[in-house]
């Protein structure tokens, strides 16, 4: 879903130009409101929830150095966001529920594993949040729950057609430097392969294998082992 | 009497191949390690201070001590063995009777003087069962206090000269990777075999790997610089990248002699064998196989190329001759088998990981045969290097806590560290 930034600015003006009179505090309060409704578009519009974050903050910040006028502009700005977002979210509906249960299978396998690690099994780079794809030991065959990833991981692509992304391939810490390296490549290369026979133009993705160099998780259980064998996506 | 101890000596030297001492029990495919290695047994005296004793005694008796070790020859005479009348005895007169009777056939004795920074230290090797001092043919050199393990090194040199005919390694350059810890970024370094004088290859921080030696005593290095592992050539001060092609441009090894690299790329999606000529141009592909082959290494000739691949199934040492032709499986024991390194003596070394995922360093001839333990469940023990004679391995082992670099003698008998603190892997010999 293309973000019409344009328009939105126009509309932020409209409003802005009919309610120039109203308090600051009462535009703020409206544009909190907005961006509560907007809640469950948190994942499924990210991008555009996170702008009306961003405007809702800049309107506070206005408002406590006692500059009112920007913070209405801002506010406006916020609500009219939060808005789109929720738009967008219901437009996206579809590829959005498949993200959330990829991410859902994605965390019951670390939880089956004992690894329930929020923070570490998605890559953020800027607004853009990829899952992380892992591998079984020795392995750089797709399991099921990788394929889920790496779907989820599409479905960002899709939205983001300018986007090209690396995937960074790695090992556990077992095995020797470069055969460690050559199975990392060969993880990436599992994923750029399938990621290309479902529709994604090879120039978007670049492999580069780290062997067993980055480990995200330095102790040697076999849960350590699990989250360092992996291909992250990182925007480029 | 001349004979008993050069008869000694050849037997110690024979004991340098890995050919003799080991077998292997074919019913359960367990390496057994019989080894018979016999060395001369070697009083070290204290060195004995000219005039005023100095702090710098104790470090030469333990710079010369380790120095000794490391070159597998002698089992050292416990101190408290000496009789009490050859203690500090000085070089001028020897009781080679009180010696034998300490229990030692050779013994050496250090004598030193500090002026001002400059050390005066002379050494002497002695025969305790023919009873002489042994003359040895090499140049003292002329020392401070600051590098008074350069003489050290050098006599130690001398000794192994004398007694094998072959030149010692003491004080030559290594190639390592260091870490400041366990999965902490690699740079590639030069440290003297004792694991002193580190230094890094190449000011950048981004990880660096794989190193071997290239033309004009250059070092290549794989690093992620560019953000891709590629292959470097450091040399003269100057940083050149000699293959960027996509993915992997790693584990470089130079054949001085046709002027070529042995090396991995994954440009096209798989880890393959190719030849380049050191400059980086005159690409020849060597293996094409939908498995992993990577890791190759010369022959000593460079006739043949030694390399890993998992074609079989799971990772395995092969052979090919150099433009990859008539590709031969080497190993057959174990599910992992990798990190071949080829040693002028015909032997193959590399690291082998058991069902507990630890890593043992083994020896096999170049045919395969004649599989040999050198490390057993002492830590993880990987990236075997073979010295430029073939008659040392040097490695890194994690028995004692980090890893550290061990050199041993290829039968595995005698193992010592070099590397006393720090983080280092991948050892690699002076060219």
């Amino acid at each position: 879903m293309k973000i019409q930034l344009a328009s939105l600015a126009i509309a932020a003006c409209l409003a802005m130009a009919c309610a120039s009179s109203q308090p600051a505090s009462n535009v703020i309060k409206d544009a909190e409101e907005a961006m509560l409704n907007a809640d469950s578009a948190k994942e499924c519009a990210a991008q555009t929830y996170a702008l009306a974050q961003k405007a809702l903050a800049e309107a506070q910040e206005a408002q406590a150095r006692g500059d009112a006028e920007t913070a209405r502009q801002k506010a406006r700005l916020a609500q009219t966001l939060a808005n789109q977002a929720k738009d967008e979210a219901i437009m996206n509906a579809e590829d959005c529920e498949r993200q959330r249960a990829a991410a859902l299978a994605m965390h019951e396998k670390l939880a089956d594993s004992g690894n329930i690690v929020d923070d570490i099994d998605v890559v953020v780079r800027g607004d853009v949040e990829f899952e992380i794809v892992y591998f079984d030991f020795d392995e750089s065959t797709l399991s099921s729950a990788a394929v889920k990833s790496i779907t989820a991981n599409i479905g960002i692509l899709r939205q983001k057609p300018g986007l090209a992304v690396q995937l960074a391939a790695h090992t556990d810490e077992r095995g020797t430097t470069e055969y460690n390296l050559a199975l990392s490549q060969k993880r990436g290369e599992s994923v750029r392969v399938y990621m290309t026979t479902m529709g994604i133009e090879p120039r978007r993705l670049t492999v580069v294998p780290y062997g067993k160099e980055k480990p995200v998780a330095l102790g040697s259980r076999e849960q350590d082992h699990a989250l360092n064998r992996r291909v992250e996506f990182i925007a480029r | 009497m001349t004979s008993r101890i050069f008869g000694l000596c050849l037997a110690i030297s024979c004991c340098f191949l890995p050919a003799v001492g080991f077998s292997q029990t074919p019913a359960n495919s367990e390496i057994v390690v019989n080894v018979s290695a016999r060395r001369m047994a070697l009083a070290l005296s204290p060195a004995v201070p000219r005039s005023q004793a100095s702090e710098i005694g104790a470090k030469i008796d333990a710079t010369l001590e380790h120095g000794l070790q490391l070159t597998g020859l002698f089992d050292l005479v416990p101190q408290g063995s000496f009789l009490p009348s050859v203690r500090n005895e000085a070089l001028a007169k020897t009781d080679y009777g009180q010696w034998y009777a300490s229990g030692a056939q050779v013994l050496i004795k250090a004598e030193y003087s500090v002026s001002g920074t400059h050390l005066e230290l002379d050494f002497a090797l002695y025969d305790v069962v023919e009873n002489r001092r042994i003359t040895l043919a090499y140049n003292k050199p002329a020392v401070t206090v600051a590098d008074y393990s350069k003489a050290v090194y050098a006599f130690v040199n001398a000794v192994v000269k004398h007694f094998t005919g072959e030149d010692g390694f003491l004080g030559q350059t290594m190639l390592a990777v260091a870490r400041s810890g366990k999965g902490q970024p690699s740079r590639v370094v030069t440290m003297t075999t004792d694991g002193q004088n580190i230094s890094n290859v190449v000011k950048h921080s981004a990880i660096q790997m794989l190193p071997a030696w290239g033309p004009g005593g250059g070092v290549l290095l794989t690093s992620y610089m560019s953000g891709n592992p590629d292959l470097y050539l450091a040399s003269g001060g100057v940083l050149r990248k000699i293959s960027g092609e996509a993915g992997m441009n790693s584990g470089a090894d130079y054949c001085a002699s046709n002027g070529r690299i042995v090396l991995t790329l994954s440009k096209d999606g798989n880890a393959e064998i190719y030849s380049m000529a050191a400059s980086g141009g005159d690409l020849r592909r060597l293996t094409n196989h939908a498995s992993i082959d990577t890791s190759p290494v010369w022959s000593p000739d460079c006739s043949r190329i030694a390399f890993v691949s998992d074609r079989g199934g799971n990772p395995q040492i092969y052979v090919m001759q150099a433009d990859g032709s008539g590709v031969r499986r080497l190993t057959t024991v174990g599910k992992y088998n990798t990190n071949p390194s080829w040693g002028r003596q015909g032997y193959i070394a590399f690291s082998a990981r058991d069902e507990d995922n630890g890593l043992d360093i083994f020896v096999m001839r170049e045919d395969g045969s004649n599989l040999m333990r050198v490390t057993q469940q002492q830590g993880r023990n990987d990236k075997p290097a073979w010295s430029p004679d073939g008659r040392y391995l040097a490695f890194s082992s994690t028995r004692d806590g980090g890893s550290r670099i061990y050199i041993s003698t290829a039968d595995g008998k005698s193992q010592f560290a070099v590397t006393r603190s720090g983080w280092f892997e991948n050892p690699v010999w002076a060219p």
